[in-house]
Formats: C-alpha cells, sequence, structure tokens
C-alpha cells in the first residue's frame, strides 16, 4: 500500500515532534515568545502545533478518514505509522504493525484514526484514549450497546478528545431549530411529534452471504486478531472487507454502515441526542443467527411521546405515520415565552478545535453512543422479534433479559470492557 | 457427514425459501411464526433432526438449520415462553454435551445464551475442561450471558483448569466481575 506524504512532512515540520518540542521549548523558556509566524512564514506549521498521528485499520476508508485529519479537521499532523491486521511479516513495528497494542506504546503519537471493522471501535477507542491519544473513530461507534458506555466512561475518565466519524449534525447545528429547543426544554407537552425517515440505509447491499464456503486464511492475514473480541470462525473471504457489514460478529448490516451517517443530525434536529427511547418496535423478517438482513421499518418512542420511524424502502409494508414536525408556532403564550428566553446553545467543536483547545468535540462520545444506540436497539428488535422496552437511564432493557444478553454481549478472550 | 445426513433432513428446512445470491432475503414474520410453531408443536423429536442436519464445518449448507434452530431460541427468548426455554435448553445442552464436532456443539452453545438461565450452569461445567478452544470459548461466554450466578462453578473449574481453558475461564470471571 502507497502512504501518502503526510501534511506536516509537506508543510517542512519534520524531524522532531510536538511532544518532544513542547518539552524542549518549555525547558528552553521559549514556547510562550515564539509565534508560529516566527518561525517559517504563514503557511509553515511549528513542531509546537504538529501532532503525531496514526491509522489503525489502514484499508477501506482509512486513508480517508486519516486524510480528514488534515483536510477537515485543519490538523496539522505527522504520521507516525499505520497498523492493520493484513500485513503479516510485513511489519516492522516502527511504521507498521499488526497489534494496534505496540502502537499505542509510542510515546510520539497525539491522535489516532480508527477505522477498523466495528467490533473493534470500542475497544481500540478505550486502549488509545487510556495511552492517552485522542481518537478519530469511524461509524458506527460500536458493535454492541453496553460498548458505547464504556467508551463515554474511558473519555470523561481520560480526559481525552474523541470525534465519531460522522459530522450530520454540524451542518443541522447552523439551521434555524425549533424542535431542538422545544424537546430540550420540555416543551412538548403531549402534542404528536414524529420524524420520519424513509431510504439510504443499503439494507439489501449489507446482508450478508449465507452459504459460503470456508478457506484457508491467507497467509498475510492474522485472522485471529482480525477477529478479537468476537467469536472465532472459520475464514469466510466475506467476511474480511467489504462484506463483513453483513455479520453480526462484526457490524450490524445496512444500519451499521449507515444508520450513524442518518441518525447523527436526526438525534440533533430531536433534541434527543443525550437520552435514548422507551420502547422500539419493528417490521422485519425472522434474522439469521450470522448474517445481518432485511428490515421494513423500526418505530422508535421516547418518553415525552415524541417518535422517529426509520423507513428501509427495501422490505415489506411501510409504517404509513407520516411526519409530524413542531415549531414556535405551535406553542402556547406562555410556552412561547419560555422558548423565547431559552439561551442559544454554544457551537459545535469540530475534531481540530477540540484536540487543540481540550473541549468537547461536537461529535462526542455521548452524543455518539446514545446515537448508535438507535441502530443496537433497532437490530436487537430485528433479532429478537418483539418490541423492546428500554430505560434510558440504566441502558438496560426492561424484563426482557434476554433482549439485555444482546445489549452487553460477552467477549472473546482475551479481550473485554 | 453431509452425505449421510442429507436424506434425513428435517421437512422444516423445505419450508424456508431458496437465497438470492447467497443472501438471506428472508419471509414474512407471519409464516417464520408458523414454521416455528409447528416445530415446538412435534416437540423434540423434529427439534432434535435439525440438529442432527447441523454439518460439521460451518459451511453455509446447513443454513435452514442453524436458520430454525436459532429461530426457536431466539422466539423462546420471550419473557412470556419459559416452558419453551425449559424444552429447548435440555436438548440443546443434552447435544452441546455430546460428541458433535466442536464446530456444532459451539454453535449450540451460541443459541443457549439466548434461553438458558443460570440454573443450567451445572450441568455445562464438564465443557469447562474441554479440549476444543472453539468449545471452551463458547461456554465461558454462554455462563458470561447467564450472569454472576455462574461464578461459583467458574471458580471451582478455574483451580484444575490448564491452558487455554485457564484463560476462557479467567476471562469470564473478569467480565461477570463488570455485570
Amino acid at each position: 500500500m502507497k502512504v501518502t506524504e503526510p501534511e506536516a512532512v509537506k508543510s517542512g515540520a519534520v524531524g522532531t515532534n510536538r511532544r518532544s518540542f513542547v518539552k524542549k521549548a518549555t525547558t528552553a523558556g521559549v514556547f510562550q515568545i515564539v509565534a508560529p509566524h516566527v518561525l517559517g512564514g504563514p503557511k509553515y506549521t511549528p513542531p509546537s502545533e504538529t501532532f503525531g498521528a496514526a491509522l489503525i485499520g489502514a484499508g477501506g476508508r482509512g486513508p480517508g478518514t486519516f486524510g480528514s485529519f488534515a483536510r477537515k479537521h485543519k490538523l496539522a499532523v505527522r504520521e507516525i505509522a499505520r497498523c492493520d491486521v493484513k500485513w503479516v511479516g510485513k511489519s516492522d513495528n516502527k511504521t507498521r504493525y499488526t497489534d494496534f497494542r505496540r502502537l499505542l506504546e509510542r510515546n510520539d503519537l497525539d491522535v489516532v484514526a480508527i477505522a477498523t471493522p466495528p467490533h473493534w471501535h470500542a475497544l481500540i477507542s478505550i486502549a488509545a484514549m487510556e495511552a492517552g491519544k485522542d481518537v478519530l473513530c469511524e461509524k458506527p461507534m460500536t458493535r454492541f450497546l453496553a460498548e458505547g458506555r464504556a467508551v463515554v466512561e474511558a473519555s470523561r475518565r481520560t480526559k481525552r478528545i474523541f470525534q465519531i466519524g460522522t459530522y450530520g449534525r454540524f451542518g443541522e447545528a447552523g439551521r434555524k431549530n425549533d424542535m431542538r429547543k422545544i424537546v430540550r426544554a420540555g416543551l412538548v407537552n403531549g402534542r404528536e411529534v414524529r420524524v420520519v425517515h424513509r431510504g439510504g440505509f443499503k439494507v439489501r447491499q449489507w446482508s450478508g452471504p449465507v452459504r459460503i464456503k470456508p478457506q484457508p486464511v491467507p497467509d498475510y492475514l492474522d485472522w485471529n486478531m482480525y477477529c478479537g473480541p468476537s467469536p472465532l470462525k472459520p475464514f469466510h473471504p466475506p467476511r474480511f472487507g467489504g462484506m463483513h457489514r453483513g455479520y453480526w460478529d462484526y457490524d450490524g448490516g445496512g444500519l451499521g454502515d449507515m444508520g450513524q451517517h442518518a441518525l447523527d443530525p436526526i438525534t440533533y434536529r430531536m433534541g434527543k441526542d443525550e437520552t435514548s427511547p422507551v420502547e422500539v418496535t419493528a417490521h422485519a423478517p425472522p434474522a439469521h443467527p450470522e448474517v445481518a438482513g432485511m428490515w421494513g421499518w423500526v418505530r422508535f418512542k421516547y418518553e415525552d411521546g415524541v417518535e422517529l420511524v426509520l423507513e428501509s424502502g427495501e422490505w415489506g409494508d411501510p409504517h404509513g405515520l407520516k411526519e409530524k414536525t413542531i415549531s414556535r408556532e405551535d406553542l402556547n403564550e406562555t410556552e412561547r415565552k419560555v422558548f423565547d428566553e431559552l439561551p442559544a446553545e454554544d457551537p459545535l467543536v469540530g475534531f481540530g478545535d477540540a484536540v487543540k483547545t481540550r473541549v468537547l468535540a461536537g461529535g462526542h462520545p455521548e452524543v455518539a453512543h446514545r446515537t448508535v444506540s438507535l441502530m443496537h436497539l433497532a437490530n436487537i428488535a430485528f433479532r429478537t422479534g418483539r418490541t423492546i422496552k428500554f430505560d434510558p437511564k440504566t441502558e438496560r432493557a426492561i424484563g426482557d433479559e434476554e433482549a439485555n444478553r444482546l445489549i452487553d454481549m460477552p467477549m472473546r478472550a482475551p479481550w473485554h470492557l | 457427514m453431509a452425505e449421510e445426513t442429507k436424506n434425513e433432513r428435517s421437512p422444516f428446512v423445505e419450508r424456508l425459501p431458496q437465497l438470492t445470491n447467497s443472501k438471506w432475503g428472508g419471509i414474512s414474520e407471519e409464516d417464520g411464526e408458523e414454521i416455528v410453531e409447528a416445530i415446538f408443536k412435534q416437540g423434540g423429536d423434529a427439534i432434535s433432526q435439525l440438529i442432527d442436519g447441523l454439518q460439521e464445518v460451518d459451511s453455509g449448507e446447513d443454513w435452514q438449520e442453524r436458520f430454525l434452530l436459532h429461530q426457536l431460541a431466539v422466539n423462546a427468548s420471550a419473557p412470556a415462553r419459559a416452558e419453551d426455554r425449559k424444552i429447548l435448553t435440555k436438548i440443546y445442552a443434552a447435544a452441546a454435551l455430546g460428541d458433535a464436532a466442536a464446530t456444532i456443539r459451539s454453535f449450540l452453545l451460541q443459541q443457549l445464551r439466548y434461553v438458558a438461565g443460570a440454573a443450567l450452569a451445572p450441568d455445562l461445567a464438564p465443557l469447562l475442561e474441554d479440549g476444543d478452544p472453539l468449545v471452551l470459548d463458547a461456554v465461558a461466554a454462554t455462563m458470561v450471558s447467564m450472569g454472576k450466578a455462574t461464578e461459583p462453578i467458574l471458580m471451582e473449574a478455574r483451580k484444575s483448569s490448564q491452558g487455554h481453558a485457564k484463560v476462557a475461564i479467567t476471562h469470564a470471571l473478569g467480565q461477570l466481575s463488570r455485570s
């Protein structure tokens, strides 16, 4: 694989790194008096603002995710290394790794991009934050619901920045949004409020193949490490790369691929990005034990009666319910007074600025977790074929122990949350 | 094994639609429920026949049996179906404790995660000494799903365990400590 020249190398910030520069500069007493432009012109990025960066999961979306450090997040990064389980015999444990744990031991690393299949997202995110690195993690954030809470707690415990790799809420945050304000202020007051989102989930595309023959593991692949916390299965090519989204062991089908993209702006707009629904009902065929499959619709109901309906448009009958939004004009005079006095929310902070200023990124773990929780709850409803009652505080299914076994799944040794 | 079992396959597998490009396109909820209820109605022999149709290698040729055995577990996992859970738990556990291939026993142990309560843990304890890592991982995961009540059994098994068994059991205990 061609390793592209990092932005920081192009800008000339080579030969040292941010951590060593900051340490030396602080010791020498120059850190606070040398302005960036003094060092090398307007396009020059000094080492004090250059971040050691690595990519874990170098196939598929990986290079694009890594490239977004500079392109989207305006972070000057110096590429330290990449890590991928398909580099058996090719890793040097300097610039190429097959084991992320060895990579995370490096102290010249500030930020990591995680673009592995989703069954690794939570564990690597937690390990990276425990090792003092900030994290940009591809969607979906997690493979099952309890992983998300563990990532949230790790981020709080370590005070590391985490941003999920989807940005719909940033666009939504710039628009006039009465619904978010009304919902968050508790002004729904029994009115019918419903968001309906149809299509774009690639459900058929990410339904996994069932009848496939096992094959010998390729000599370039660490299959045991790839399976990681998921059960060790015979090697089937579709399980590795490409079609892995179609298997419950690694992802959640079409919702796994597109759910967090679709739901990130929706949960923000609805003002439901820091809580979870209390009831989830689905229309889907009986699910296969191994592969994610088709579904028709899923309906989420929140404690205040607000609803969200997702329709795949790819299977079964449509739900039939229409969207019903709410705006300031729907409120009575007393409610409008409350509405008008609500303070404006702080603007969302991008990952780059969050890393530099140590404030929560706009797609921080709590909102990313609450958003991807919808996907997990939908998949549990598809897989169990029944309505799930859910407690948003404890994040457990109510009166359904077997559903809880899909909310928090055992991991294969030695991996654990 | 595959050839031997082909003629004896459960008639219920014929009620499932053909795959499209190897993919499961689904059946209606009503049709799925009807098949599952018909199997439950026929009882243990019908369920055992599906288990007998499982093939040693996870080749996908027995996808119907795997699908139906999973659907039985999922349906029986509904809170109101305690009796069905008892029946299924007994049959799946007996097969998991039998002499089938490790890939088959580990599949059945995974299905027990949907239906088995901690009361089954003592019966499954011998599998914590199994020589196959697939079975060890699966039974350890099933014990974790059953909850903290399995801790004494895991603790006891850990005393004499070695190699992968010790890793799997210790790991299971670690995961239970989080719950």
